[in-house]
C-alpha cells in the first residue's frame, strides 16, 4: 500500500491533466450509458403516444439523443488526445526524475546495472509504471464514478431497483474482477521468479554454447530448458484460468444487471408503480453501463506487476550514494601528488577484501603501472583515485589534501579515468568525444583524435565525426571504442590521468604507438596506467605489483 | 505476405483445430447476444404494452438468465483455449528456436550480443501470446457477426436493414483505411516510446563515463528534453491518428441515434411493432463492436507482429548444413588436414582464403598471425562450428564433411583465452553431464587445493560467470573439463593470455601435460608458446604465409620474424 502511495506521489505534478483526463473520460462513458437510455425510453415513449394516438413532445428527447451522440464521439476523441497527453506528461517527467535521482549514485551504487539484463527490466518497469495511469488508474475511477451515477438515477426512479442492480454491477464488474485478480497473485509472484529463472538459464546456456557443444552437453540443455518453459507455461495457465474467471464474470455483469432491472421492473410497471419508458430506460441504462467495467479485470490483473514494478524501482532509488558532496568542500590545493595510506576496502558481499592497508605514493608528473592478475585490486585503486567510492579506511590524499574533502566536481575534472569498459552513447562520433567538453573547438578535437591513433580511422568514414555510433549506428570495434574513450578523456585535458586497460582489444604495435603518444601529450603530467600486459612497462617509471588487495612489491620499472 | 505474418500463420497452422474452437467460441458468444437482445425487447414489450406481470415474463428472464450464464461460460472457455493455443505454439516455437541456436553455433551467433538472443528466445516467444489471445478472435467476430446481425435485422425491420447494410460495404473500405493510417500512428508512438526508453537506456547504461567527465548533469537536462520533444512530436502524430478511431466512433454512435429518432417516429406514426423497433435498437450497438474492438485490439497484434518480426529474423539467419552421419572414433592423436580452404562469415569478406597445412599426430602447433587474419577461423573449422565456402578439412584423412559433428567434437578439448563457468557447482562444470572422476580432473588440472578450500569443496556453487574465483583458478578449471575426459584433439586460444606470470607457469604445466602425446593447435600471442610449438603456421589477412620450425622461421627473417618483435613476451619480464 505505501508503494502504491508512493507511486501515486510521482504523478503529483500532473494532478491537473489527471483530473481533467478522468473528467473527459467520465464524460464521454456517460454518454454513451446514456445514449442507450435515452434511446430506449424515447422509442418506448413514442411507441406509446402512437398507441395511444397522441403527439408528444419530441424536439427535447431527439435533440437530447443527438447531443449525446456528439458528446460520445467527442468525447472519445478529447479523452484519446488527453489521456495520452497526461500519460506522456507524466512519461516525461517520471523518466527524468529516475534519472536524476540515480545520477549520485552512479557508477559504484549502480555496478550490477552493468549487466545489461538488469537494465532492460529497469526499461520494462518503467514502461509499465507509466501505462499505470491510463490503463489502470483512470478506468477505475472512471467505472466507480460511472456506477455511482447509473445508482443515482436508478434510485430516483426506485430503491431497490437502484440496489439491485447496483450490487450486481459491483460484485460481477468490481468485486470479482478484483479478487480474481488477488487469486492470481500468487501464481503471478511464481511466474516472476521461474521467468527469471529461465532467463537466467537460457543467458547461462548461451554463453556457455561453445563448451556444451563441444562436449555434447547440449542436448541435455536443451531439454533442461523445453522442460522450465513447460513449467512456466502450467503456472500461467494457472494464472490465464483466473484472470479468465474475472474477465466472464466481469462480461457477465451487463446481463445480469440488465435480468436484475427487468425482473424488479416487471412488477413496478404492472403495479403502476413505473412508467413504460422508464423500464426501458432502467433496463438500457443497466446493460450498458457494465461497458465502463470492461477494462478492469485487465487493470487489476496489472496492479501486482504494476506494483512489483515499483518496488523494483524505489529499491534502486534507495540505495545509498557511495560518495557525497561535503557541505562545504575545500578549495582544490595546488599540489597533484596522490597518496594513499593505508587504504582498505571491502565490496559487500566478497569473501574478502579489495583492497587491504594499502599505501603508496604517485607524485606529480610520475608514471605508474599497476599490474597483477585479474581481481587484484586495480580498478578498485582507480575508482578510489576518481572518488567513485571512499575507502573503508584510510585516506587517499590528492595534493596533501584528502579527497573526501574536495569537490567531487573538482575531483573529477583534475583527475581522468579511461574505464576498462567503456560507453559509447548513441550519437554521433564527435558528440562522443565532445562528451566532457562540449566546447571544445575541431583543433583541440583533431589533436586528440591523432594522439588516440583515430585519425585514419575518422578520415575514412564518409561522415567523419558525424558518423552515429553506439547501439542505433554504426558499432565500432572493441579497439576503435576504447581509442575513442581514451581521446574524450584526454579532451578535458585532466593533470592526472589513469589508463584502465587501453590496450584490450588493440594489436600490441597500435597499443604502443598509442600508449607513446598519450605518455608525450602528458609530459609533466601523472599517467597511472593498469594493465596486465608487460609490454608496455619499460615505458613507466614505477610497476607496482598487487595481489589480493596487497601491495607484492613496488619497483622503478628499470628493475622489473 | 512479410515474413512475421507468415511465421505467425505457420504456426497458426500447427494448431489448427484449437484455433477453429478458438474463433468458434468468439462468434458463439456474439450470437447468444443477438438472441438476448430479442428476448430483452419481448420482456419490455410484454410489461409495458401487454400488461404481463412478472409470473408472465419469468420464463423468458429465465432464457436470458441461461443466455447469460451460456455465454459467460463460452468465454471463460475460449479464454482457455486461447491460452492453450498460444501456449502450444510458443513451446514448438521456443524448441525450434533452441534447435536453431545449435545449427547457429557459437561462432554464428558470437556477432550477437548474448542479451539480444536471449531476449529473442524469451521475450519475443512471450510477445507472440496477443496474436491469439485477442487478435483472432477480434477477427473473426468481425467477419462473421455483422453480416449474421444484417440477417437477422431483414425480417424484423427492412428500413433499418438498409440502414445497416449502406454502411457495410463501407466498413471493409473504412477498415483498411483506418487500419493503416491507426497502424501507421500506432507503430510511430510506440516507435517514438522505444526511442525514448533507448535514450533512457543508452544515458543509464553509460552514466559512470558521464559522471567520470563530468556531463551527468548536462544529460539530466538532455533526457528531459527529449522526453519533452517526444511527447509533442507524438501528440502531433496521435492527434492526427485518432481522428479514424473518431470516424469509427462517428459510425457507430450516429447510427445508434438515427435508428432511435427514426424508429421513433415510425412508431409514433404506427408503421413499426415496438417490439420490433426496441431489438433493432439493442442490435444497432452489437453491429459496430466488433469493429470496435477490433480497433482496440490492434496494439495487440502490432505487438505480436514486431515479436514475431524478431523470432522470423532470427530463424531466417543462415544456420549450418547438416553434418555427414559417418561415425568417428580415434584413440590418441588425429591429424589434421586444410586443403584449398577458404571460409567467412557471410558478410562476403573471406576469412580465411585458400589455406592448405597439415598437421600429423601428435604435433604441437602454434598459429600466428595478427588480430583478423584467420586464426580463430581455423579452430572454429575444425570443431565444425563454420563450413569452408571451398576446400576440405581432413580429420584422420578423412573428409570432416561426411562424418557424425557430435562424433568429432567428443574427440577435441577447447581451451579459450577467456574461462566460461556455468551458474552450477564446481563438479558440474568439470563433468558437464558426462560420467567420470571429478576429483582425478581437478587434481590433474592442479585445481584439487584451491577447490578443496571452497567452502563446499567441489560441489561448491559458483556464481554467474564464476563470481569470485580469480582468472587463473577459472582457467584451472577449464583445464580440469578438458582433461576429465582426454580428448585426442586439443584446440586452445591462448589461455594463459590473462595470466600473471606465476600462475601462467603452473597452467602452462598442465596445459603440457594435457598436450602430451595428442594433436594440439594453438593461437599463441606469447613468444614462449610459439617457441615450444613443434611448428608455426604464420596467417596474414586470411592467407598461410609461412609455415616451419620456429628456430627455422626466425632465421628466415621474413614474416614470422618481424612478428617476433610484437609478441608479448610473457612470463620473462
Amino acid at each position: 500500500m505505501r508503494d502504491l502511495f508512493r507511486l501515486l506521489g510521482l504523478y503529483r505534478r500532473h494532478v491537473g491533466w489527471i483530473f481533467l483526463s478522468m473528467l473527459v473520460s467520465l464524460v464521454a462513458t456517460l454518454a454513451n450509458v446514456g445514449l442507450m437510455a435515452a434511446s430506449g425510453w424515447f422509442i418506448t415513449a413514442m411507441a406509446a403516444a402512437g398507441l395511444a394516438g397522441v403527439t408528444m413532445n419530441y424536439f427535447t428527447p431527439a435533440a437530447i439523443i443527438r447531443g449525446l451522440a456528439i458528446l460520445r464521439t467527442g468525447g472519445r476523441y478529447i479523452d484519446r488526445v488527453v489521456g495520452h497527453e497526461a500519460t506522456l506528461r507524466l512519461l516525461a517527467d517520471t523518466r527524468t526524475h529516475l534519472f536524476a535521482r540515480m545520477v549520485p549514485l552512479a557508477p559504484a551504487a549502480l555496478d550490477d546495472l552493468r549487466s545489461g539484463d538488469l537494465l532492460a527490466r529497469l526499461k520494462a518497469d518503467i514502461d509499465r509504471l507509466e501505462l499505470t495511469f491510463l490503463r489502470l488508474l483512470s478506468p477505475l475511477v472512471v467505472a466507480v464514478l460511472t456506477l455511482a451515477a447509473v445508482g443515482l438515477v436508478l434510485f430516483l426512479h426506485d430503491g431497490l431497483l437502484s440496489a439491485g442492480v447496483l450490487a450486481v454491477l459491483a460484485a460481477c464488474g468490481l468485486l470479482a474482477p478484483a479478487l480474481a485478480a488477488a487469486a492470481a497473485s500468487s501464481p503471478g509472484r511464481e511466474l516472476t521468479a521461474r521467468s527469471a529463472d529461465l532467463r537466467r538459464l537460457v543467458v547461462d546456456d548461451l554463453s556457455g554454447l561453445m563448451p556444451l557443444m563441444v562436449v555434447g552437453a547440449f542436448v541435455g540443455h536443451r531439454n533442461r530448458l523445453v522442460e522450465t518453459m513447460a513449467s512456466l507455461v502450467e503456472i500461467e495457465r494457472r494464472l490465464a484460468r483466473r484472470a479468465a474467471l474475472g474477465q466472464a464474470l466481469g462480461r457477465l455483469s451487463g446481463d445480469l444487471a440488465l435480468i436484475v432491472a427487468l425482473a424488479v421492473s416487471v412488477p413496478l410497471v404492472t403495479a403502476g408503480r413505473m412508467a413504460g419508458p422508464d423500464m426501458a430506460m432502467a433496463a438500457l441504462l443497466s446493460l450498458s453501463a457494465a461497458e465502463a467495467f470492461m477494462g478492469l479485470p485487465a487493470a487489476f490483473l496489472g496492479v501486482a506487476s504494476t506494483l512489483a514494478s515499483a518496488r523494483r524501482l524505489f529499491a534502486i532509488l534507495d540505495r545509498k550514494p557511495p560518495v557525497t558532496d561535503r557541505a562545504a568542500p575545500k578549495p582544490m590545493p595546488d599540489g597533484r601528488d596522490i597518496s594513499l595510506d593505508g587504504v582498505a576496502l571491502h565490496y559487500p558481499g566478497a569473501i574478502r577484501p579489495a583492497l587491504e592497508n594499502m599505501t603508496f605514493d604517485i607524485p606529480r608528473g610520475s608514471r605508474v603501472a599497476l599490474v597483477g592478475e585479474s581481481g587484484a585490486g586495480k580498478s578498485s585503486v582507480a575508482a578510489l583515485l576518481a572518488r567513485l567510492r571512499d575507502p573503508d579506511a584510510g585516506e587517499v590524499r590528492l595534493g596533501g589534501t584528502p579527497i573526501k574533502e574536495l569537490a567531487l566536481a573538482d575531483v573529477r575534472r583534475t583527475i581522468g579515468v579511461v574505464a576498462q569498459k567503456p560507453h559509447l552513447f548513441t550519437a554521433t562520433l564527435g558528440d562522443n568525444l565532445r562528451l566532457g567538453r562540449p566546447s571544445a573547438t575541431d583543433e583541440e578535437l583533431a589533436a586528440v583524435i591523432d594522439v588516440a591513433g583515430l585519425s585514419d580511422f575518422v578520415a575514412r568514414l564518409p561522415q567523419g565525426l558525424a558518423t552515429p555510433v553506439g547501439v542505433a549506428g554504426t558499432t565500432l570495434s572493441g579497439g576503435e571504442a576504447r581509442r575513442v574513450a581514451i581521446a574524450r578523456v584526454l579532451l578535458i585535458d585532466p593533470d592526472i590521468l589513469v589508463l584502465d586497460e587501453p590496450g584490450e582489444g588493440l594489436d600490441p604495435e597500435t597499443e604502443a604507438a598509442v600508449l607513446d603518444r598519450v605518455l608525450d601529450r602528458m609530459d609533466g603530467r601523472t599517467v597511472i596506467l593498469i594493465t596486465h600486459a608487460r609490454a608496455a612497462l619499460h615505458r613507466m617509471d614505477r610497476v607496482v605489483e598487487l595481489d589480493a588487495g596487497r601491495i607484492v612489491s613496488n619497483l622503478p620499472s628499470s628493475a622489473v | 505476405m512479410s515474413k512475421p505474418e507468415t511465421l505467425l500463420e505457420d504456426l497458426s497452422a500447427s494448431v489448427r483445430k484449437e484455433t477453429a474452437l478458438l474463433l468458434a467460441a468468439a462468434v458463439a458468444e456474439g450470437l447468444l447476444g443477438v438472441i438476448a437482445a430479442f428476448l430483452t425487447a419481448r420482456v419490455i414489450d410484454a410489461a409495458v404494452f401487454h400488461g404481463a406481470d412478472l409470473a408472465a415474463v419469468l420464463p423468458v428472464l429465465a432464457k436470458l438468465l441461461g443466455i447469460a450464464l451460456l455465454k459467460a461460460v463460452i468465454g471463460y472457455a475460449g479464454a482457455q483455449v486461447g491460452f492453450a493455443v498460444a501456449a502450444k505454439a510458443r513451446q514448438s516455437l521456443f524448441a525450434r528456436l533452441l534447435d536453431h541456436v545449435a545449427a547457429l553455433g557459437p561462432v554464428r551467433l558470437s556477432g550477437t550480443a548474448t542479451g539480444d538472443v536471449a531476449t529473442t528466445l524469451t521475450d519475443a516467444v512471450s510477445g507472440i501470446e496477443p496474436y491469439w489471445r485477442q487478435w483472432l478472435p477480434a477477427t473473426a467476430a468481425v467477419a462473421v457477426l455483422p453480416v449474421a446481425i444484417l440477417l437477422a435485422v431483414v425480417p424484423v425491420d427492412w428500413r433499418s436493414a438498409v440502414v445497416f447494410a449502406a454502411t457495410l460495404p463501407l466498413l471493409p473500405l473504412f477498415m483498411v483505411l483506418a487500419g493503416r493510417s491507426a497502424e501507421r500512428a500506432n507503430q510511430r508512438q510506440w516507435a517514438s516510446m522505444a526511442r525514448l526508453g533507448g535514450h533512457l537506456l543508452d544515458a543509464v547504461a553509460g552514466l559512470a563515463d558521464l559522471v567520470l567527465l563530468g556531463a551527468a548533469r548536462r544529460e539530466v537536462s538532455l533526457v528531459a528534453r527529449t522526453a519533452d520533444g517526444y511527447r509533442r512530436e507524438t501528440m502531433k502524430v496521435l492527434r492526427l491518428a485518432f481522428l479514424s478511431a473518431l470516424v469509427l466512433e462517428f459510425f457507430a454512435t450516429v447510427s445508434i441515434a438515427v435508428t432511435a429518432v427514426l424508429i421513433g417516429f415510425r412508431l409514433l406514426w404506427g408503421e413499426i411493432a415496438f417490439v420490433d423497433g426496441l431489438t433493432v435498437l439493442l442490435l444497432a450497438p452489437a453491429f459496430y463492436a466488433p469493429l470496435r474492438t477490433l480497433g482496440t485490439e490492434r496494439h495487440a497484434r502490432m505487438e505480436a507482429v514486431a515479436a514475431a518480426e524478431r523470432l522470423a529474423d532470427f530463424l531466417a539467419r543462415p544456420a549450418s548444413r547438416r553434418s555427414g552421419s559417418e561415425p568417428f572414433a580415434a584413440t590418441k592423436a588425429v591429424s589434421v588436414r586444410f586443403e584449398n580452404v577458404s571460409a567467412g562469415y557471410g558478410d562476403g569478406r573471406l576469412a580465411l582464403d585458400g589455406v592448405s597445412f597439415e598437421v600429423r599426430a601428435g604435433e604441437q602447433i602454434a598459429i600466428v598471425g595478427e588480430s583478423g587474419a584467420g586464426k580463430s577461423t581455423i579452430l572454429s573449422l575444425i570443431a565444425g562450428f563454420l563450413e569452408p565456402e571451398a576446400g576440405t578439412i581432413l580429420i584422420d584423412g578423412r573428409p570432416l564433411a561426411s562424418l557424425d559433428l557430435a562424433d568429432v567434437r567428443r574427440h577435441i578439448a577447447f581451451l579459450p583465452q577467456r574461462a566460461f563457468l556455468f551458474d552450477a557447482s564446481v563438479a558440474e562444470n568439470v563433468a558437464m553431464g558426462r560420467s567420470g572422476d571429478v576429483m582425478m580432473a581437478l587434481r590433474a588440472a592442479r585445481a584439487d587445493e584451491f577447490v578443496g578450500r571452497l567452502p563446499n569443496g567441489a560441489d561448491s556453487r559458483l556464481g554467474e560467470g564464476g563470481a569470485g574465483l580469480s582468472g587463473g583458478e577459472m582457467q584451472r578449471l577449464m583445464l580440469a573439463r578438458a582433461f576429465f575426459a582426454p580428448a585426442p584433439l586439443v584446440l586452445m586460444d591462448e589461455p594463459t593470455a590473462h595470466l600473471d606470470a606465476a600462475t601462467e607457469a603452473v597452467v602452462g604445466e598442465a596445459i603440457a601435460k594435457l598436450a602430451d602425446g595428442r594433436t594440439r593447435l594453438t593461437i599463441a600471442h606469447r613468444l614462449k608458446t610459439v617457441e615450444a610449438a613443434d611448428r608455426v603456421l604464420v596467417l596474414s589477412a586470411g592467407r598461410l604465409v609461412e609455415e616451419g620450425r620456429p628456430d627455422e622461421l626466425t632465421a628466415r627473417g621474413g614474416a614470422f620474424a618481424t612478428m617476433l618483435a610484437t609478441l608479448d613476451v610473457g612470463g620473462a619480464a
